[in-house]
């Protein structure tokens, strides 16, 4: 149920944008959404289906942690 | 065009957001509890009491009692156990039809038995929920909270109401003291600071033949930590109160100059009070001096008190009077080495260097704590009667 | 041109303002902060000449560059490498903007709408501020103008109602553990200050580009008046020891207001105002990032980026927003400046020192 609704709400965006990106040929704005829209249908995708993905402020905190101590 | 639709949609996703997304409660969903009694049971488990509203016992209550003699009740007093309070609340779905409105709570109420075992974990629950307020009055009871809820009180259908506007008249007698769940936080997260808090108990009172219990403003609890360990009964109070400077008004009374039998009772117009730590070759001492200012409200006996000298041996008498409740707060709270008067952050605020070492044994220090009290007081006006009136 | 727009310095003041006085409302973080005592509020003060002297390389590089944003300069001063500092910032602004939106969904559902799921607030917030942010910097900048004084009046009316409640002894002792620890902490408070990056993204928009010293000056005074009210109002209300228990200090502070047993729980009131400001907040931050991305891509327009970052940024705020302990634990004083220092004092000091000597752009006093 969840893993439909984060397809059809990406498709939506996807639906939005393309078209009046491909109309007026701005192909470089085109792959820069595409872009962000694919990691986060990947990143949803992901944590939808139940996959543990670590938490970014864990690996600043770890570098972080190395250089102060 | 495309986003004029978007546009329309975001409108209708507004429009289902204002009639209240999630979080809705209708009032004839809930059950508003009105006051929170907590007390201890044998076993260990906790016991909450719940004084809850009934929305429509209030309507027929208008009709008066019924004939057959069941008197019309506006409230529910309800009891549910738990191993925490949380858990408790939660038991007590089962038999409360509704869900439990904490938000509109007005007074907490401790049991004497579970104060004695501490009371910062039983009210861990109130400061943690974002529906309880600060401002809750809280109460030690004397016995058991739930003896308290179950009473009722004469003149208001909701306990809660009755034991908010007593409360808040300790501020014309000055004999009880309000403590609010902040003040109770704040005092509890200091490490010098005990606690204090306003005690109820039920007292007999018999309205003709029958005898009814009555729920009563009295004594102050005293917290080590915060463990109940003693009560001011309310001269005592009335002492601490002058230290802490939150006295607005009340009744002096003194022996009459003429004659020790008879009474003259003084109002407190003003009272303030400064508080003067000092370390003497490291040792503490306290200095508490009291303005007070007074007008002679009544006297008992015949002599004509309008006079100088009379005035003046009755602002003395009633300095001593005030020094006497000072004096009687101090020795039992430095008996029980409790330090409700703030004494320690005074010295915090004082001498920040050196009070690291007095914190350490700060009980002992208190206990041992040289306190000099200083009262001024003045009388100021008499009344309409400029003389008592006699054959 | 990607953006034809200009804002005046007084809606770029309140612009920055807002964003950042909105998370100190709701996350007192200096309360938490060393000294650890009651004198966290001259922390506060401390602040402002430590904003005023680590933001320079900001100001001279803005001075140098004053018809190109923060992005577009990077290029200029480093070539092909500027693009990878511009990508580094970018998504060091996702972080941030999905931080702040993970850190807003759960005051938001602890303070007042418990059930209420974090990723409805998500969502809706964040297609709101999107749609606020595809209509361009002269109508966030005209709004800002109109909802900015509403949530100050509401912050200084809250400080004026606790006003008879406080207890101006609370702040002693004064200076308990010397100066110290202050200034470490003012140096914490600088770098929370992320607003800086937003300036020197928006400066080129200003309209008169002689008011860079009044916004340069005139941001770090308001923020810091207002943060050492809140910051004041909070231990004068409920002495230090207490407020260091609490999650969220000036919203507790806000519940005890009883005037008269007339005026009470405005707490609502207040969440209301809060969320105009957050509102703001969020459509400046997806602004600056999809600015970027356009300024580093050398793309025409930034509006189709919108939809994407959004639905970037909810998935990576479910991932950070686990829970509060952890960040809170990211937004420490021990995690956090590190962290943040780098992007807005180390590199832009950098980028200037390397601009200064391969004389890019021309200094103009």
């Amino acid at each position: 149920m969840k893993v439909i609704a984060v397809i059809l709400v990406f498709t939506v965006i996807a639906l939005i944008q393309t078209p009046d990106l491909v109309r007026k040929k701005q192909w470089r704005e085109l792959v820069v959404s595409s872009l962000l829209l694919t990691l986060g249908f990947i990143l949803s995708f992901l944590q939808v289906i139940g996959i543990e993905l670590p938490n970014p402020n864990k690996g600043v905190e770890a570098v972080v942690r190395f250089f102060t101590s | 065009m495309k986003y004029r639709s978007i546009l329309y949609l975001l409108c209708l996703m507004m429009a289902l957001m204002v009639s209240g997304c999630w979080n809705y409660s209708e009032l004839k969903e809930l059950s508003i509890s009105y006051a929170l009694g907590i007390d201890q049971l044998d076993d260990g488990q906790i016991q909450l009491t719940l004084l809850i509203s009934l929305p429509m016992a209030g309507k027929s209550s208008s009709q008066k009692s019924n004939s057959n003699g069941g008197e019309e009740k506006g409230y529910w007093v309800t009891t549910m156990t738990g191993r925490t309070l949380f858990e408790a609340l939660s038991n007590g779905r089962d038999q409360v039809s509704r869900k439990t409105f904490l938000a509109q709570n007005k007074v907490i109420i401790i049991g004497e038995e579970a104060a004695k075992n501490g009371i910062s974990p039983l009210l861990d629950l109130a400061y943690r929920r974002h529906d309880v307020r600060e401002l809750n009055d809280v109460f030690i009871a004397k016995g058991k909270a739930q003896d308290i809820l179950e009473a009722k009180s004469e003149q208001e259908e909701n306990l809660a109401k009755a034991l908010e506007n007593l409360v808040e008249a300790t501020g014309s007698t000055s004999k009880a003291t309000k403590t609010t769940l902040l003040d109770v936080m704040k005092s509890l997260v200091s490490k010098t600071n005990d606690p204090f808090i306003s005690g109820l108990e039920l007292v007999d009172h018999s309205a003709g033949k029958e005898t009814k219990k009555l729920v009563k403003l009295s004594d102050t609890a005293l917290f080590k930590d915060d463990r109940l360990v003693g009560w001011f009964n309310p001269k005592e109070t009335r002492g601490l109160l002058w230290i802490l400077g939150e006295v607005k008004s009340g009744i002096i009374v003194v022996d009459a100059p003429d004659d020790e039998s008879k009474k003259v009772a003084i109002e407190i117009m003003k009272a303030s009070r400064k508080v003067k730590p000092e370390l003497m070759d490291g040792k503490p001492v306290m200095t508490v001096s009291v303005e007070e200012v007074g007008n002679l409200g009544e006297q008992m006996t015949s002599i004509n008190m309008a006079t100088p000298e009379n005035f003046k041996e009755l602002e003395n008498r009633q300095a001593n009077v005030i020094k006497e409740e000072i004096q009687a707060a101090l020795d039992k709270a430095q008996a029980l080495g409790v330090d409700v008067f703030k004494f320690g952050q005074e010295y915090h605020r004082k001498f920040p260097k050196e009070f690291p070492a007095l914190e350490e044994n700060w009980e002992e220090e208190f206990k041992n704590l040289t306190v000099n009290i200083e009262v001024k007081t003045k009388l100021n006006a008499l009344g309409l009667a400029a003389e008592p009136v006699k054959d | 041109m990607l953006e034809g727009g200009k804002i005046t310095s007084k809606q770029m003041i309140l612009l920055l303002f807002t964003s950042r006085m909105i998370t100190w409302i709701a996350f007192l973080f200096v309360i938490f902060a060393p000294p650890g005592n009651q004198d966290v509020w001259i922390d506060c003060l401390m602040a402002l000449p430590l904003q005023l002297l680590l933001a320079l390389p900001f100001y001279f590089l803005a001075k140098r560059f004053d018809k190109q944003s923060f992005f577009e300069y990077t290029t200029a001063i480093l070539g092909k490498p500027g693009k990878g500092i511009g990508i580094l910032y970018i998504l060091f602004l996702i972080h941030m903007s999905a931080l702040s939106i993970a850190q807003f969904s759960i005051f938001l559902t602890t303070v007042l709408m418990d059930i209420t799921p974090p990723l409805f607030f998500k969502i809706t917030l964040l297609i709101l501020s999107a749609f606020a942010a595809y209509k361009g910097i002269e109508s966030l900048g005209r709004f800002t103008e109109l909802v900015a004084p509403i949530g100050m009046i509401v912050v200084l009316g809250v400080v004026l109602a606790l006003v008879k409640d406080m207890d101006p002894k609370e702040f002693l002792p004064f200076l308990e553990s010397g100066l110290f620890p202050s200034f470490f902490t003012g140096l914490y408070i600088f770098s929370t200050n992320i607003e800086l990056i937003m300036m020197a993204v928006l400066l080129p928009f200003l309209n008169h580009r002689g008011k860079l010293n009044t916004v340069y000056i005139g941001f770090p005074i308001l923020l810091v008046v207002f943060l050492f009210t809140l910051t004041a109002t909070v231990i004068a209300l409920f002495g230090y020891d207490l407020a260091k228990t609490m999650t969220f200090p000036f919203y507790s502070a806000i519940r005890t207001i009883s005037l008269g047993n007339i005026i009470e729980r405005v707490e609502s009131i207040f969440v209301a105002a809060w969320l105009l400001g957050l509102y703001v907040k969020m459509a400046l931050y997806l602004y600056v990032t999809v600015l970027g991305i356009s300024q580093i891509f050398r793309l025409k327009v930034y509006r189709p980026l919108l939809l994407p970052l959004v639905s970037l940024i909810v998935p990576v705020s479910t991932l950070l927003g686990k829970n509060i302990v952890e960040m809170n634990e990211f937004t420490s004083f021990e995690i956090y400046p590190w962290y943040a220092l780098n992007f807005i004092f180390i590199i832009p000091f950098f980028l200037l020192l390397t601009a200064i000597v391969r004389r890019k752009g021309e200094y103009r006093p």
